[in-house]
């Protein structure tokens, strides 16, 4: 019988340092085992990262499935997420994993992707938008609106800006307060949201960031009248274990970490009130 | 044959014939819980609450601390996984209660269905369990109201019903069929009637709360929301034990505890969803940071959840979590209370 809690020890093949150091540092690591993905995934699935001595962090996988890597966006906040802060490129990284469900990119085959991210939330995302770069014939487009606290908190910014140059994505960056040089917006994510107005015709809305991020992105997208089935988000929960058997990441009946962490509103709505973000 | 009967004395020949470990009740109120039975020790003839350990079964087979794995880093960032053994002597617990023995139904379903949780895995296919009827109902008993009884045989791979100097003992698995073999064989069968007639000796005198199962699931759905809930917590010191003396309780935690800078191991160790920062995020969210939210997540486990998930309650009414609660709080009054009242 497989032993769940044995991780795979996989390499740190690559490291971009995201935002400049400081106690909210980003960095992303991209980890393989001996030259390829240590497993397949699909987008918006975790894995529980282990910092030895420390514990576990439940971290989802930043990048598309590609078979050749995964990336983590890894914000400096408790004691893993601070460990893996010291890794260097070449030194070794423990994970297990893929956990958690998926968002359902191929039904989403034909319809415009419409991308809300807030702060370090924008990662589970990038798996989605990663995907539908490297399949643009599938889908009728991509809007990525991703906004944090202020222009060096922003990460993939070279990326986000590669993808606006070559019209691969309406790509609407914003940051919280005004600052010399920015020529984007300045704003809240949900304020851009409101200003640019996406339709809702045959597109899908995801969202993920901090709790306030959405539910503020979900009535925004309700005023724009996208219906609750077109929105998905996928929710931060606690977890230990990451298959269903701890206890502490449930919304009802529904363990987060092996039925979610993505839901569509429309099935949020069904689960008991405890899945709603706080208001 | 599915039931025989045999005197007493046979049990324990056939018992010790094995070599098994035998752990059995260390008696009411003793912090003992389940001992292994000394060499040539007398087996319980009877149960009841006033036989019934302060400690449920379920820490043979979940132990409150468990090696996961172990690691060995090197210098240079290496790293080195050894898994656990994750095992036991092969064990049979003998004269549980039903409510102790229809933990494991519990337990099983959610320990092992769908991914199996490995160090319960481990130990669980290594334990027996030879249930008995319970004689003695406590004042803080409720067996009949979750869908159990004073006779039930649920989770027992034996079940034994004590008949005077006899037992009549039920095959209700094959998981004990080596021991079975060695009762059954000259030993006189007891046919249904037989069995019906013993089992009735088995009735509760008195039982003090009195709950509909079948409604309990839809009312407590519809008290998500009552006010209520900060009433019946009010007094709550969150101190778990409610959680932690309960059978089917499992929620865990796992740590790594470093035996050095470079070695140490991953536990897994017992958690309590009463816990204020069971559910805490490093972000600082807290979807549970709420005492009362803390409670009804702990009653709505038992009556609502796990019973949509797995089709019966996470609860055998062992009252544990009543008498051992320093505040008093009384989940089957609770419960009562939402919407399961007769």
């Amino acid at each position: 019988m497989k032993d769940e809690y044995i991780p795979v020890v996989t390499e740190v093949a690559d490291i971009r340092t995201e935002t400049p150091p400081g106690d909210r540092m980003i960095r992303t690591l991209r980890v393989q085992k001996e030259g390829k993905a240590p497993f397949a995934h699909l987008p918006g699935q975790c894995a529980m990262i282990s910092a030895f001595g420390r514990g576990e962090a439940m971290i989802s996988i930043a990048c598309p499935p590609n078979g050749e890597y995964l990336e983590f966006s890894i914000l400096l906040q408790g004691a893993v997420t601070t460990d893996l802060q010291y890794l260097e490129k070449g030194e070794k990284i423990a994970l297990r994993g893929p956990y958690g469900n998926s968002f359902p990119v191929d039904e989403w085959k034909g319809r415009r992707v419409i991308v809300v991210g807030g702060g370090i939330g924008i990662a589970p995302l990038r798996s989605v938008y990663g995907h539908v770069v490297r399949h643009p014939a599938d889908y009728a487009g991509l809007d990525i609106f991703y906004g944090a606290r202020d222009s060096q908190s922003i990460i993939y910014k070279q990326e986000l800006f590669d993808l606006l140059e070559k019209r691969k994505a309406n790509v609407h960056l914003s940051i919280d307060r005004p600052e010399p040089g920015w020529n984007h917006f300045v704003g809240f994510v949900a304020a851009n949201l409101t200003r640019a107005a996406p339709s809702p015709q045959n597109a899908v809305a995801i969202t993920c960031g901090p709790p306030i991020h959405i539910t503020v992105t979900l009535d925004v997208l309700k005023k724009l009248g996208f219906s609750e089935d077109q929105v998905y988000t996928t929710l931060e929960r606690k977890m230990k274990c990451g298959f269903g058997k701890c206890g502490r990441c449930n919304i009802g009946e529904v363990y987060t970490c092996v039925k979610g962490p993505v839901f569509s509103l429309a099935r949020l709505r069904r689960l008991l009130p405890e899945g709603l973000p706080d208001k | 044959m599915s039931a025989i009967r045999v005197p007493a004395s046979r049990m324990e020949k056939a018992l010790a014939e094995t070599g098994w470990r035998v752990m059995v009740p260390s008696g009411a109120g003793r912090k003992g819980g389940y001992v292994e039975l000394r060499a040539g020790g007398r087996l319980p003839r009877e149960c009841g609450d006033h036989t019934k350990p302060s400690t449920p079964p379920k820490g043979l087979v979940f132990p409150n601390n468990e090696e996961l794995l172990s690691y060995v880093l090197g210098v240079k960032g290496e790293i080195e996984v050894g898994p656990a053994s994750h095992t036991m002597a092969r064990t049979v617990l003998y004269g549980t209660p039903p409510c102790d023995t229809a933990s494991f139904r519990a337990l099983d379903s959610a320990l092992l269905k769908d991914m199996a949780e490995p160090g319960y895995a481990g130990k669980r296919g290594l334990l027996g369990v030879i249930g008995m009827a319970c004689s003695r109902a406590g004042r803080w008993c409720f067996c009949t109201s979750v869908g159990l009884s004073p006779r039930s045989n649920i989770g027992a791979d034996l079940m034994v019903y004590p008949d005077g100097d006899d037992l009549l003992v039920e095959r209700v698995s094959d998981r004990l069929d080596g021991l079975w073999k060695r009762l059954e064989a000259g030993a006189a069968g007891a046919d249904e009637k037989a069995l019906r007639a013993v089992e009735g000796k088995f009735v509760p005198r008195v039982l003090n709360f009195v709950f509909e199962a079948e409604k309990l699931a839809d009312a407590l759905e519809k008290a998500f929301g009552s006010p209520y809930w900060k009433e019946f917590s009010e007094r709550c010191v969150s101190c778990g034990i409610c959680t932690f003396l309960c059978p089917t309780c499992h929620c865990f935690d796992i740590t790594d505890v470093a035996k050095d800078e470079l070695s140490g191991k991953r536990l897994r160790t017992w958690d309590t969803c009463q816990f204020p920062e069971f559910t805490g995020e490093t972000s600082a969210h807290n979807p549970r940071k709420e005492r009362w939210a803390r409670q009804r997540q702990r009653v709505l486990h038992k009556f609502l959840y796990h019973p949509r998930n797995h089709g019966h309650m996470m609860c055998t009414g062992c009252g544990r979590c009543i008498r051992y609660c320093p505040v008093d709080i009384n989940i089957a009054e609770g419960v009562m209370r939402l919407g399961g009242s007769k």
